[in-house]
């Protein structure tokens, strides 16, 4: 199975492509320590708004402090919170979509319209709505984007729990005395868990898209963590004058999140051709 | 008729569908029972209701599908009072069932060892035991290499092997009736006559009874102590095989015989049955069958027949008969 896997995975340029670029932020983010070699709020008036030159690889901004490790360490912000993200909205789309597609009935009426409310509000004023209401603070923009984005979860699962729950298997399972939770867990979970890894990877990217949106409008990680939307943002008053303040978070932000749509369309070529997203 | 050799008996089962087109009886106050150890079959045509009788007997119809009436007492306790609860513990343990299509019967994602372990650890055997209780079933359905068999997924056995699993995985718990829904429909002539002396075997070595549903009646002369005949959510003949076989009474017995092909007789055109299967939502007044019957008469249209004795545990539901 495993060995299957890595065979298809390396015929699968998509993926391949992805999965170094995860790599490398993933690399990145571990080692970050390493890496920078400065701290992302070390200070040097003197050599404020310098060029990219060979101390400061991607230059520095208005206090001095060295956009290269800003960068660096942003990489765990956004890898953090993409993360935690996830797993938040994971558990609640994955529960509310088994307990769906399984039991049916107004179960699944109640969560189909809960889920579709949160589908039909743009995801950036809803997360903005619940930050504005919590207060501006890293831990709040994972609450908000994790209420804001489980429904993909809850809607993929359900669709496929529902057609799982007539297979043959699943039906012979009940006949020879499987409770609803080993039905659940033994016999659906591992079914779906192809297209809940696949969606997966595809929300993360999404999850760091919106950290930094709301980072950049000061709703998110709160000065002087180096969030690559925070970064963006002092940037944008010297845009003319030092655009590598800009540029260069913005780039690390496509490049990320481009990797993780590779990695996630490759994963899906591999895992679930037929899933739709 | 109910005597202590019963192990289920069904009373007035009926089972209606709701669509939107309205409701369909798909059986209609069926009544027999199945005696301790031995094969019943339950024949008929597709959407006759024989497949939906034995999804009522483990209480596994399911939306829009609901029972509506009747009991299937069983070990002295009505199946249909149980509760969700009570019945997972009858599920398995005393009522199995293999299914039609053993291809996607199998869970894609485990090992056949550990698929088979997780039907005999329901009956609290430590995981060990389990194991190597596992691989003796698979010896037992007669698998070639059971220790390596064991360790496959699905996806490797053919579908003959998928069904032999199927039925060790359901006889594994010693259950005392075991309802096999058309097993052997999606395999081929050869593999079919395996199972099914797979099935009387085991049959043999643990002493249940079987409740068969088929269509094929090659099969139900070969393995069948007793049949009923079913037609359009009825059940309109019961008998030990050599009285169906010998003198089936209901034209519509008569009528499935004269279109099984022979061996011995050279025919030109094998015989067909006039007309379609009746809609059940509205299902004709009268004998369900007068439409198609050739010996029909102006009574038939108006009186709804009773199953009668013809002779000792021979019954039928046809007015001609009764004379």
């Amino acid at each position: 199975m495993i060995n299957n896997f890595i065979k298809d995975g390396l015929k699968n340029k998509t993926f391949c492509v992805g999965f170094f670029i995860f790599f490398s932020v993933l690399f990145i983010a571990i080692f970050a320590d390493i890496i920078a070699p400065y701290t992302y709020d070390e200070m040097e008036i003197i050599n404020k708004l310098n060029n990219p030159n060979q101390q400061h690889l991607f230059g520095t901004d208005r206090y001095g402090r060295d956009i290269f490790s800003r960068v660096v360490y942003g990489s765990r912000i956004a890898l953090w919170v993409g993360l935690i993200v996830v797993i938040i909205e994971s558990f609640i789309g994955i529960s509310l979509g088994l307990l769906a597609g399984y039991y049916g009935g107004i179960t699944n009426r109640i969560i189909l319209f809960i889920t579709d409310l949160t589908w039909s509000m743009p995801p950036i004023i809803l997360a903005l709505a619940i930050i504005t209401m919590l207060g501006p603070s890293l831990n709040n923009v994972v609450t908000s984007i994790a209420i804001v984005s489980w429904a993909q979860f809850t809607r993929i699962v359900r669709a496929k729990t529902q057609s799982l729950k007539n297979m043959p298997f699943v039906e012979a399972a009940r006949a020879f005395g499987e409770n609803d939770f080993n039905i659940i867990f033994r016999y659906i979970l591992p079914n779906v868990m192809p297209s809940i890894i696949v969606i997966t990877t595809l929300a993360l990217p999404s999850a760091i898209l919106l950290t930094s949106s709301l980072g950049f409008l000061g709703l998110g990680a709160q000065p002087p963590l180096p969030d690559w939307g925070v970064i963006l943002y002092n940037g944008i008053p010297f845009i003319r004058k030092a655009p590598w303040i800009t540029i260069f978070p913005g780039f690390a932000i496509a490049y990320t999140v481009l990797g993780f749509n590779l990695l996630g369309e490759g994963l899906r070529d591999i895992l679930d051709p037929k899933l739709k997203i | 008729m109910k005597t202590d050799k019963d192990l289920v008996s069904i009373n007035d089962l009926s089972v209606s569908f709701n669509t939107s087109a309205g409701v369909v009886s798909a059986v209609d106050r069926v009544n027999f029972s199945i005696r301790k150890k031995e094969i019943f079959a339950l024949v008929g045509e597709s959407g006759c209701g024989k497949s939906t009788t034995a999804y009522a007997l483990m209480r596994l119809i399911s939306e829009p599908g609901e029972i509506t009436g009747g009991k299937i007492i069983f070990q002295g306790q009505d199946l249909l009072s149980l509760s969700r609860r009570e019945m997972f513990n009858i599920r398995g343990k005393k009522i199995s069932m293999i299914f039609q299509n053993p291809l996607d019967s199998l869970n894609p994602v485990y090992r056949i060892k550990s698929q088979l372990s997780e039907a005999i650890v329901l009956d609290k055997i430590s995981k060990k035991d389990a194991w190597k209780k596992a691989v003796e079933i698979i010896k037992e359905v007669r698998i070639p290499d059971p220790e390596e068999r064991a360790n496959s997924y699905p996806f490797e056995l053919s579908g003959g092997m998928r069904q032999r699993v199927m039925i060790g995985m359901m006889i594994s718990r010693n259950p005392q009736l075991l309802i096999a829904d058309e097993p052997t429909t999606a395999l081929d002539v050869t593999i079919q006559a395996q199972i099914l002396e797979i099935i009387k075997d085991l049959k043999e070595a643990i002493e249940t009874s079987i409740l068969l549903i088929t269509h094929d009646f090659g099969i139900v002369a070969e393995i069948a102590d007793r049949i009923a005949v079913m037609y359009a959510g009825k059940i309109v003949e019961i008998g030990e095989v050599f009285q169906i076989f010998e003198k089936p009474c209901h034209p519509y017995t008569q009528l499935l015989m004269g279109s099984l092909p022979r061996m011995n007789k050279k025919e030109g055109r094998l015989k067909t049955i006039f007309g379609n299967v009746p809609n059940l939502i509205n299902p004709p007044i009268g004998c369900r069958f007068h439409e198609r019957c050739p010996y029909s008469k102006k009574e038939c249209q108006e009186i709804e027949p009773k199953m009668e004795e013809v002779e000792k545990g021979h019954l039928c539901a046809c007015i001609l008969t009764r004379k």
